[in-house]
């Protein structure tokens, strides 16, 4: 109980309960971020950039993204990408790139608008 | 389930018997059949898929688990293809040379064992990869440095185990390896070295112990699967200086290399260092369609105009100095004055370079065995993504590689392929390494690809040029190249394979060792 509370006033005292990252922002960070972080030096941005243009390159903004779709690319590659392994990247670590990165899609409501 | 493709001679119901093994001792989750398996096939390959198509693979967690699978598949004449992190890329990646054979993935296997710093060692499994082992270093604060290869993706083990590279003064990965721990193919355990006496605290210290040197034969090899592995690091130096020195002119190549090689044969060069070509270089940051629109290589205007652009030379040479500035000052007056002799030559540090993601600042980092992907943006040169590594060996010697650059260069030029490469300057020879860039989803650029690399393959060995490290669809052209004496070299490592792995399961036709039973099959 003691810690509840003291994780909750840590959050408070710094305003980040909101901001809280999904489980999935840390196993993006291990194993996507090298390629696909924002910025020089990232393959996968570098290339998506070209191909997609600048507001589509970077995977963390963009609005776009499904969790089926990131499942297949990560597990069947795409162009440069190689697939990864299940023994890498289980299917729940998977699940939750996926929702981390599938975060950004409009409600299903708004979408039908 | 019927899985899609059967291990050769082996029943259904065999195979099938030997899946509830397996899965009875890694657990039913670790066990990939059917589209689980769609990240086990060579992304890169020139050749159909089919032809290294695996039906399941088995991710075990600790050498015992290894032991007990590697009974199953005596008993049941099961083939396993080992792999450790799957980035073997450009050479295969996690796919089985031969159709049928179970991936044996090692990724689960992990952990760092021990750190040594004031002896300067790691203990690991084979699932470490670079990130993982530079990210303890870094969590830990500890002071030792990691060599990297290019991507830092890849397996510590496994890529000294393939006899990779990389870019510090460590750059040998198998000259710093030091102790192993080896299931063999019967199931059995050995710890090599020093590790094969049960009290020694030297199985990381000293690589030799005693009698014949065992841990050669694991290296490019199918003898037995290596689930511990010593490396040594390199304590973090009092100083460090990366440098880049340019050369402006194609035929610079012969002057270049023979500076190089007293000054790397006598140690001035510290490191594991790179001349670089235009178009490798040009790769990180632009590519092709930017420069040149129609088809055939790259022609000499566009290469001006690259040149330019990215203030790089046709060579690119990337080295660092190491050690305390009074040391590294000697060094780098004896490098400078030495490349100072080809006309046009210009000297850079990473300061002095005026794009923000220039070459050198990124190298600056592996040369300190930073482990990054940057790199692999030149395989999106032409788009696709599709790759495949040419590496023959030479002397470090001028003529010789103006000789290997014109011959590939003039080969490649008509598939309509550019030249991209790095000579990466080992103790006493070049490894040139010549990156095939191919667009994957066009069939016709594949087959051209795959003619062009099977005529390399023989014409740089009919010059007298082996290959020290070949993609899987290769391995067998590669093996028959080196035939002295009727093949001496060859039928020593088959007397080998046969005695160490009677039923052959372990990786047969890695780096062309097939074993007995599909020998004689064909």
């Amino acid at each position: 109980m003691r810690h509840a509370i003291h994780a909750l006033a840590l959050l408070l005292s710094t305003g980040a309960i909101a901001a809280e990252p999904l489980p999935g922002k840390a196993l993006f960070d291990r194993w996507c971020a090298e390629c696909h972080a924002p910025g020089h030096g990232h393959p996968g941005t570098q290339q998506l950039e070209r191909l997609r243009g600048a507001s589509l390159a970077v995977l963390e903004t963009r609005p776009d993204l499904n969790a089926a779709l990131i499942r297949y690319v990560v597990r069947s590659g795409q162009n440069a990408m190689p697939p990864y392994r299940p023994s890498e990247i289980s299917d729940a670590a998977l699940d939750q790139i996926a929702q981390y990165l599938g975060r950004n899609q409009p409600a299903p409501g708004k979408r039908r608008r | 389930m019927t899985p899609n493709i059967l291990p050769p001679g082996l029943s259904e119901k065999d195979f099938n018997d030997a899946l509830a093994e397996f899965r009875r001792i890694v657990g039913d989750q670790y066990v990939f059949t059917g589209d689980a398996l769609s990240a086990y096939r060579d992304p890169y390959s020139l050749e159909d898929d089919a032809k290294f198509s695996t039906p399941a693979a088995v991710a075990p967690d600790s050498a015992e688990q290894v032991q007990a699978v590697v009974k199953v598949a005596n008993q049941y004449g099961v083939p396993l293809w080992t792999i450790s992190a799957g980035k073997n890329h450009g050479y295969g990646g996690a796919a089985p040379r031969m159709a049928g054979t179970v991936v044996l993935d090692l990724a689960r296997m992990n952990r760092i064992l021990e750190i040594n710093v004031d002896s300067g060692y790691a203990l690991l499994e084979p699932g470490v990869t670079y990130f993982d082992l530079y990210r303890h270093l870094q969590e830990k604060n500890l002071k030792l440095w990691l060599d990297v290869p290019d991507p830092g993706w890849g397996s510590v083990v496994g890529n000294a185990l393939e006899r990779g590279i990389g870019y510090t003064p460590y750059g040998d990965h198998f000259m710093m390896q030091c102790g192993m721990e080896v299931v063999l193919a019967n199931g059995d355990v050995m710890r090599t070295g020093m590790g094969a006496m049960p009290k020694s605290n030297a199985w990381q210290l000293f690589k030799y112990g005693y009698g014949p040197y065992a841990d050669g034969i694991f290296t490019q090899s199918n003898y037995g699967i290596v689930t511990k592995m010593g490396i040594w690091l390199m304590p973090e130096p009092p100083g460090y200086r990366p440098y880049m020195i340019s050369f402006q002119r194609e035929e610079d190549l012969e002057q270049v290399i023979e500076v190089l090689r007293p000054l790397k044969v006598n140690n001035i060069i510290q490191n594991a260092a790179t001349l670089r070509s235009l178009l490798l270089v040009a790769g990180i940051n632009a590519t092709r369609s930017q420069y040149h629109s129609g088809p055939g290589p790259i022609p000499d205007s566009a290469a001006k105009k690259i040149m330019a652009d990215q203030d790089i030379g046709m060579w690119n040479f990337y080295g660092a100095l190491y050690g305390p500035p009074p040391l590294m000052d000697v060094l780098w007056s004896i490098t400078r004055d030495a490349f100072a002799s080809v006309p046009g030559a210009r000297f850079f540090t990473p300061e002095e370079r005026r794009h923000e993601n220039d070459v050198l600042k990124h190298r600056a980092m592996t040369m300190r065995g930073v482990p990054r992907l940057t790199e692999y943006s030149f395989v999106n040169w032409v788009g696709g993504g599709g790759h495949i590594g040419f590496s023959p060996v030479s002397p470090i010697n001028g003529k010789e590689a103006m000789q290997q650059y014109i011959m590939v260069r003039d080969r490649l030029a008509q598939y309509g392929f550019d030249y991209l490469s790095v000579f990466a300057i080992g103790w006493r020879e070049l490894h040139h390494v010549i990156e095939l860039i191919f667009d994957r989803r066009d069939p016709e650029e594949k087959r051209k690809a795959y003619e062009v690399f099977g005529i390399m393959v023989r014409e740089a060995a009919e010059a007298g040029y082996g290959e020290y490290r070949t993609h899987i669809s290769f391995m067998d052209q590669v093996a028959k190249t080196y035939s002295w004496n009727d093949h001496a070299q060859l039928r020593f490592q088959q007397t080998l394979k046969d005695a160490l792995d009677p039923k052959g399961i372990l990786s047969p036709g890695k780096q062309g060792i097939w074993p007995a039973r599909y020998r004689q099959g064909g």
